[in-house]
Formats: structure tokens, sequence, C-alpha cells
């Protein structure tokens, strides 16, 4: 484990007597693009905000790069490119005099990091166009901009697609890709758009009401969760016991039809099918199915929508 | 910090609130200079007439309101976050707004100055010596932008409502301007608030044939000098010391 990037331990943060976020062990690896997923409210802002030392942290610790962050904000800031919730920027500036701004608070910038980054997020240089006049899409531009005009080597990136068109949403998913792999980057983002997160990233966290759900690779999630059996049975009651007593089965999920799904990977769909006609069960319909990262998602947080 | 005293600077480029300021600073001197003129005042009147004005009014009104525009554009914009993102300390984002203020007041000063140099040739007994004018001018503001200092407490606490805000420094800023002003009539010269120990201590370099026989007579009858800067530098201290304080424990949790 000694290539994470970021890892937190018990990471808790109240509000009052409100969790906001609850015991979240958190483990990003260098140059992989990592996603926190979950609803509005759930936490995900909260945790990056701790992480840069912009939220008091009430419970736990966080290393970065192997370090433990406290005392060391100023070391580690300078290594880690942001962009948080809704990009600010002075509505009176232009694009560049915002970003001049930044690397000269940076102080370390190198020559030409303002027109490259503009360059990279597809915003003219030269532009006389003020912040202002931006439009959801162009402030997400340079918000992104911002994150990256220092090189850093983590990037930590809220919502980065929010406000794109689809043209806008296409190139910054090829692009974050591109940090990733052509220049090692290590990316711990958020979004709500769910078939973005299936095309970009490596791991995922699930977070829900401030608790870490499930946190791993998007590969390993696929192959252990997203893939189950589902079985139309009567009556299910008996089944499951069976399936319990007979075949070990122990992951399931009986919906609200009355069908039951089994996640457990190592049950084939033969052996149900062996046991139950052995019992003389009927069975009106058996099949492999794979949940989408949405159906996963629901099944996950128990609910509906995502923010 | 010179960066970033530059990029608060920056920051006021084409902005409108930025732009009355100035505006009020450029044209209020003309004010005092016509009213001298017009009369046939003596250039020492004129002088007076600027440091009540410029130094007792105007000085603390764009000393506070261009703080609490610094720190209210990046409540209303968003952009702490990104500034605190570059490991930047609160206390030198404090302490640079802080000083931009400042330089807003000298150059308004400067304004001024040149205002009285200018205005000053029409009028009797006039002093060519700009440094002495821009002097008495620096001094007065100083002195009265530290008695104003607990509008900073105002401004980190309601910086959020700007409107609130708004009202609250300048109703501070108008009450101190009246008490100076109506001094004689309200009979404040005994009492113990900043600006007035302000206008007591700044009074004697304020009249342009001063000796030190005034200075005395003022120590003796009313406030003693270094009193009067004891009280003024405690005001000031601790309207900072407590604004900080209150500004870093309200960043820590953004």
């Amino acid at each position: 484990m000694d290539n994470l990037i970021i890892e937190t331990k018990g990471l808790t943060k109240y509000y009052g007597n409100t969790a906001a976020v609850r015991d979240v062990d958190l483990h990003v690896r260098k140059g992989e693009i990592y996603a926190l997923l979950g609803r509005n409210g759930a936490g995900k802002t909260t945790i990056m905000k701790m992480l840069l030392g912009l939220s008091s942290i009430s419970k736990g610790s966080i290393h970065m790069f192997g370090k433990p962050l406290d005392g060391n904000k100023k070391e580690f800031l300078g290594r880690i490119g942001v962009m948080i919730e809704t990009p600010g920027f002075y509505p009176n500036l232009t694009a560049a005099e915002n970003l001049e701004i930044l690397a000269d608070l940076r102080g370390y910038v190198k020559r030409n990091a303002i027109e490259e980054s503009l360059e990279k997020v597809g915003l003219p240089y030269q532009d006389k166009k003020l912040f202002s006049e931006f439009s959801l899409g162009m402030k997400q531009r340079l918000g992104i901009a911002a994150a990256i005009i220092h090189d850093p080597e983590v990037l930590i990136l809220d919502e980065p697609i929010n406000g794109l068109d689809p043209i806008g949403v296409m190139e910054t998913r090829n692009f974050i890709r591109a940090l990733s792999q052509d220049y090692g980057k290590t990316i711990l983002l958020s979004s709500h758009i769910l078939s973005e997160i299936e095309l970009l990233a490596d791991s995922i966290g699930i977070i829900d009401k401030g608790i870490l759900l499930e946190e791993s690779s998007y590969e390993e999630l696929k192959r252990r969760n997203m893939h189950y059996i589902l079985l139309s049975v009567e009556p299910a009651e008996t089944v499951i016991h069976m399936l319990e007593e007979e075949l070990h089965v122990k992951d399931y999920r009986v919906t609200g039809k009355g069908d039951i799904q089994i996640f457990d990977t190592g049950i084939q769909t033969r052996d149900i099918v062996r046991l139950l006609a052995g019992r003389n069960i009927y069975v009106d319909a058996i099949n492999k199915c794979s949940d989408s990262l949405e159906d996963y998602f629901k099944r996950m947080t128990g609910g509906e929508g995502i923010g | 910090m010179v960066n970033i005293c530059r990029n608060e600077l920056k920051k006021l480029k084409r902005q409108k609130t930025a732009r009355m300021l100035w505006a009020v600073g450029i044209l209020f001197p003309t004010f005092g200079m016509l009213l001298c003129i017009s009369n046939h005042y003596r250039f020492r009147n004129l002088v007076g007439t600027n440091v009540i004005f410029g130094s007792f009014l105007v000085s603390p009104f764009l000393f506070s309101v261009m703080l609490l525009n610094l720190f209210e554009l990046e409540e209303r914009n968003g952009t702490l976050k990104n500034i605190l993102v570059t490991g930047i300390p609160g206390w030198k984002i404090f302490l640079s707004k802080l000083i931009v203020a400042f330089i807003t007041v000298v150059a308004c000063t400067g304004i001024n100055t040149a205002y009285t140099m200018a205005g000053g040739i029409f009028l009797k007994n006039y002093d060519a010596d700009v440094f002495h004018i821009f002097g008495i001018y620096l001094g007065t503001s100083l002195c009265s932008v530290c008695a104003t200092m607990p509008a900073v407490l105002l401004i980190v606490l309601l910086r959020k409502r700007n409107l609130v805000a708004m009202i609250g420094i300048n109703c501070f800023v108008l009450i101190d301007f009246f008490l100076v002003w109506q001094l004689t009539m309200l009979r404040g010269l005994g009492l113990h608030l900043p600006i007035l120990a302000a206008y007591r201590i700044t009074y004697p370099f304020t009249i342009m044939e001063y000796t030190d026989n005034l200075q005395y007579g003022l120590d003796m009858l009313y406030y003693p000098l270094g009193k009067g800067i004891l009280l003024l530098g405690l005001t000031a201290a601790l309207s900072l010391g407590i604004g900080l304080w209150l500004y870093m424990r309200q960043e820590a949790d953004l």
C-alpha cells in the first residue's frame, strides 16, 4: 500500500451534533482516477474540503503523499490542483487576468503556464471577455485551467463536468483521462453523472449520508457486485431457505415483484436449476443479469436519486 | 506579501464599487477648495476644512468601505477557497486587504494635497510646502483611520451581509464625524472616545502657525498627547487583533 497518495483513517466531520462525514477510510492510489459517488449532501465536498484543509477535521487523520497532513499544509497544497464546488473567479476580470492572480499567489508557476492551461481546456488566451460574460461551461473550463496551472501531481475536482455541453463533457473526459494516463496525475473527482464515472474512473467510492459504503476498483466492482442471477420462482421464501442451506448463498435480495437476485459470484446457474428441479420446484425464469452503475448505486444507497 | 497586495489591487480593476470610491476620493477635495476660494478665506482655512472633511470623514469612509469591498468580493464570488488552496495563510490575506485599504487612503491624501496646493494659489498666506501639507493630511488621516478601526470588527462579522455591513460602517463613520464636527456643541473634549482623541492630538499640527504653547495648553487643559496616542493605539491594536482572530475562526470552516 506504499503507492497511496491520499489515505484517510476514520475521517469524521461534525456540524454541531450532526455528522456530515463519519469514519471514512479513503485510499487513492498513485496515477489512478478515483471517483466519489453520492447524492447531494452525502459528504463528498466535505471530504474534499477536509483533504485541502478548508474545513476542520472533527476526528480521524489524513495522510497525503505518505505523510500526515497536520502542519504540512503549504507543502502539500503546492502539489495539488483543486476545483471545489462552483468555480469562483472575479467577474470583472478576464480568464487570463484571473489565472494571473492565482499564478502569482502560487509563486512558482513556469512561464506560459497561463497560456498553456487555457489552451488545454479550450479557452482563448487573448480573449477580452470578462468572467461575468462566461457561460457555465466556460466557467467550468476555467476552473479546471486554474487547477492545472501549476502542474500538480494530484487533482481534486468536485463535479468537473457539471454544466458542460455534450462535446465539452467528452473533451473534459478525454482530457482528464489523458492527465492520468499520459502525465501520471492522480485524480480524485466527484460527479453525479454515473455514465461518465463508468467511462472514466479506475476506482469508485460510494458515499451515502456521510458513510463510505463501498470502495473498490471499478473492474472489481463490476465483477463482484454488478453481475447477478435473477431467479423467478414461487414460493420465494422456501427457495431462499433451500439456497441458503444447500448452496450457502449469502448475498441475495428479493425484489418487490418477488424475484430473487443472487450476487454471490461462486454460484452457477446450473447448480440452482439442478437443486430446484431435484426438489420439484418449477422455475419461471432464471437469467444472468448485469447491473449498470446507476442500478448498483440505487441498490447500495437504497434510493432513487443521485445528485 | 508585496505579491499578495498587488493581487488585491488587481482585483479592483474595472470594479464599480472601487471606481465609485476613487471618484469620491478624487472629487471631494474640490468642495473645500471652491468653498475657500469663493469666500476669500486664508490658506490655513483650506487646510483646516480639508482636515475636517477629508481626514475625518472621507479617509475613514474610504478605508472602511474599501476594506469591506475587498472582503466582500471574495464572499460574493466564492474566490476565498481558491486563495486558501494556494497555501497562503489567512492572516496574510487579512493584512494585505488592510494594506490595500490604507493605500487607497494614502493615494486620496495625495490627491487632497494636490488640490490644496492648486487652490491655495488663490488664497491669502499661501504656504507652498507640499510635504508639510501632505504630512498634515496623512497624519490626521492615519489617526482618524486608527480611531475607526472598530469598523474592522463589523466588516469581519458582517461581510456576508453586505448591505447591513455597509449601513453599519457608514453609521459608525458618520457618528464619529459628527462628534468631531460638533465638538464644542457636544462638549466632546473631555470624552474618552478614540475619534476625539485622534482630533485632539492632531489638532495642533493642523494649525499652520502652530507653536509648542498650543500643544502644552491642550495637554494641560484637555487631553495629554501621550494618553491620546495610547488610546488610539489600543483601539487600533485591539480591533485588528480581535478582527483577525474572528476572521481566522470563520475561515477554518469554509
